[in-house]
């Protein structure tokens, strides 16, 4: 360290490291650690002298060494510094230890690279909290999930009642009825129905949402015209045109992505039945985190100032006259693609008719992964 | 209710609507002579295994088949299930689960402990009777027993 030799220089850099909360360590080009304060050394409990025959790579357990040696060639040689980045540790009584850190280039006077130090803060408390929480959110995801589903059992029975015991008031008694009681006692079940509808809908939410993810490649092609024989009726397929791109796999739940096609795809259809034109077109589209998967259709479209809102639970743009429907399908929808880390959206279609799309992230092994 | 000897149909529901629906159901189509309607699990093992109140039965005497709610007071369906399963007198009678219940454990466990169909009751009466015909033709008029 010549840059430190003058006028007690060193001494200082010494007492710099060793006052401060955070680990420090300098390790020379070959790795091997040649200065440590006490806050590194109890963080990775080997002694000075144990310490002095070991490199950082014999501290870092096997599956972060690659990340950090890239780190390394990318950012700490050309840039001379890195970002500030997590690994872990593992301690001399075999123990792990999740950190985060910031590496420096040394330079000698001649300007080559002679050794790095890295500046070192243990977050294990700060992950034991984050797993804490993100345990909790998922506890209370859960029970709300489940209770939405036993409240909406517990709906059905009631709503049976209702519903059977109008009927065979209707059946039975329509003598003793005038035209207008029938009517009435039409409007109870229709109610019944309608409610039963949104239930189910809530049901179906609730089961999508707790769902266990079991992914694997999914191809979407397929699984886009299956969906569109499963949702359309012959008469529907007869009196439409579709058109499946040629649209790239996925990594998903098949299960899960097959309700997200159907839900698009019955839409396109229901909101195209109408128009003059029927003509319903999947592509594709390729993002920076991913693919946008696209259902555009030739119906009615919609106002754009409420685009944001389509995908909310039970909320329409058209009424229940004029399309049939509870307005659950699209949030049904979003959960699952958001269960995938991916997003939803819908655009206006110039002309007419509209473009609903969801994107998932890219499979991780498309990601620069060479074949043998 | 009906003749405790010779039955066709046992109904084991507590709900009082959803089993006068039922019944309703069942006579609307004249596919069943006799049924007995019990509103607990233990009531149902007694009919089965002629014990307490129907000790005058015949355990021979089986329906022919069994309507069975899964939530139910003391005795619950699956215990019911499994009692009627694990006994030789009485494994042989079909048992149809007939239950608000779509959860997949439900279905899992019923199925395990050998449930012979499992119908969730539709809300809209017209399905509800479509559904109580549907099953009583199968299992009483199609289906073949021992």
């Amino acid at each position: 360290m010549t840059a430190f030799a003058s006028d007690g220089g060193e001494a200082k850099y010494r007492l710099l490291y060793e006052s401060m909360f955070e680990a420090f360590a300098r390790v020379d080009m070959s790795g091997r650690i040649v200065e440590s304060n006490e806050v590194f050394r109890s963080l990775v409990g080997y002694g000075a002298d144990e310490l002095s025959s070991l490199g950082y790579r014999d501290l870092t357990p096997e599956r972060w060494r690659a990340m950090e040696a890239a780190i390394v060639e990318r950012e700490v040689l050309p840039r001379g510094h890195s970002e500030v980045y997590e690994k872990e540790y593992r301690r001399k009584d075999g123990t792990i230890v999740p950190v985060e850190l910031r590496t420096f280039l040394l330079r000698d006077d001649s300007g080559r690279a002679e050794g790095m130090w890295a500046i070192v803060r243990d977050i294990g408390e700060r992950k034991r909290i984050e797993g804490e929480r993100a345990r909790q959110t998922e506890l209370a995801r859960r029970e709300l999930e489940s209770l939405a589903y036993s409240v909406s059992h517990d709906l059905k029975a009631p709503l049976r009642a209702v519903s059977g015991f109008s009927a065979v008031l209707l059946e039975e008694h329509a003598a003793g009825l005038d035209d207008e009681g029938r009517r009435l006692l039409g409007i109870v079940r229709e109610n019944a129905r309608r409610m039963e509808a949104l239930i189910s809908a809530i049901l179906e939410l609730s089961r999508v949402g707790r769902a266990e993810l079991r992914p694997c490649r999914v191809d979407m092609r397929a699984m886009a015209n299956s969906m569109y024989c499963e949702v359309a009726s012959p008469e529907e397929r007869a009196r439409f045109s579709i058109s499946i791109g040629e649209i790239p796999d996925a990594e998903g739940d098949p299960a899960l992505l097959r309700i997200v096609w159907a839900k698009l795809l019955s839409n396109a259809i229901k909101y195209s039945s109408r128009s003059e034109r029927r003509e319903i077109r999947v592509d594709s589209a390729s993002m920076e985190a991913g693919v946008r998967y696209r259902v555009s259709d030739s119906g009615v479209g919609f106002d754009p100032a409420y685009s944001e809102k389509l995908f909310n639970l039970f909320r329409r743009l058209h009424s229940a006259e004029e399309y049939d429907g509870t307005g659950a399908g699209l949030a049904i929808a979003r959960r699952v693609v958001e269960m995938h880390g991916g997003s939803v959206g819908a655009e206006s279609r110039e002309g007419g008719g509209s473009i609903f799309w969801f994107s998932l992230p890219a499979p991780p092994s498309s990601a620069g992964k060479v074949e043998p | 209710m009906a003749d405790k000897r010779q039955v066709d149909i046992l109904l084991v529901e507590d709900n009082p609507n959803d089993a006068e629906l039922a019944i309703r159901a069942l006579r609307k189509h004249n596919l069943v002579n006799n049924f007995c309607h019990v509103t607990d699990g233990e009531a149902a093992l007694d009919f089965m295994f002629a014990r307490g109140e129907y000790s005058d039965r015949d355990v021979a005497d089986r329906p022919r088949l069994i309507l069975l709610d899964l939530k139910l007071p003391k005795v619950d369906g699956f215990e019911v299930l499994e009692a009627l399963k694990a006994d030789e007198r009485t494994s042989m009678t079909p048992v149809v689960v007939l239950t608000t219940s779509q959860e997949e454990r439900d279905l899992i466990e019923s199925y395990r402990l050998g449930v012979n169909s499992y119908i969730v009751k539709p809300v809209d009466f017209d399905k509800f009777v479509a559904a109580v015909r549907d099953l009583c033709m199968y299992w009483l008029l199609l289906n073949v027993q021992p």
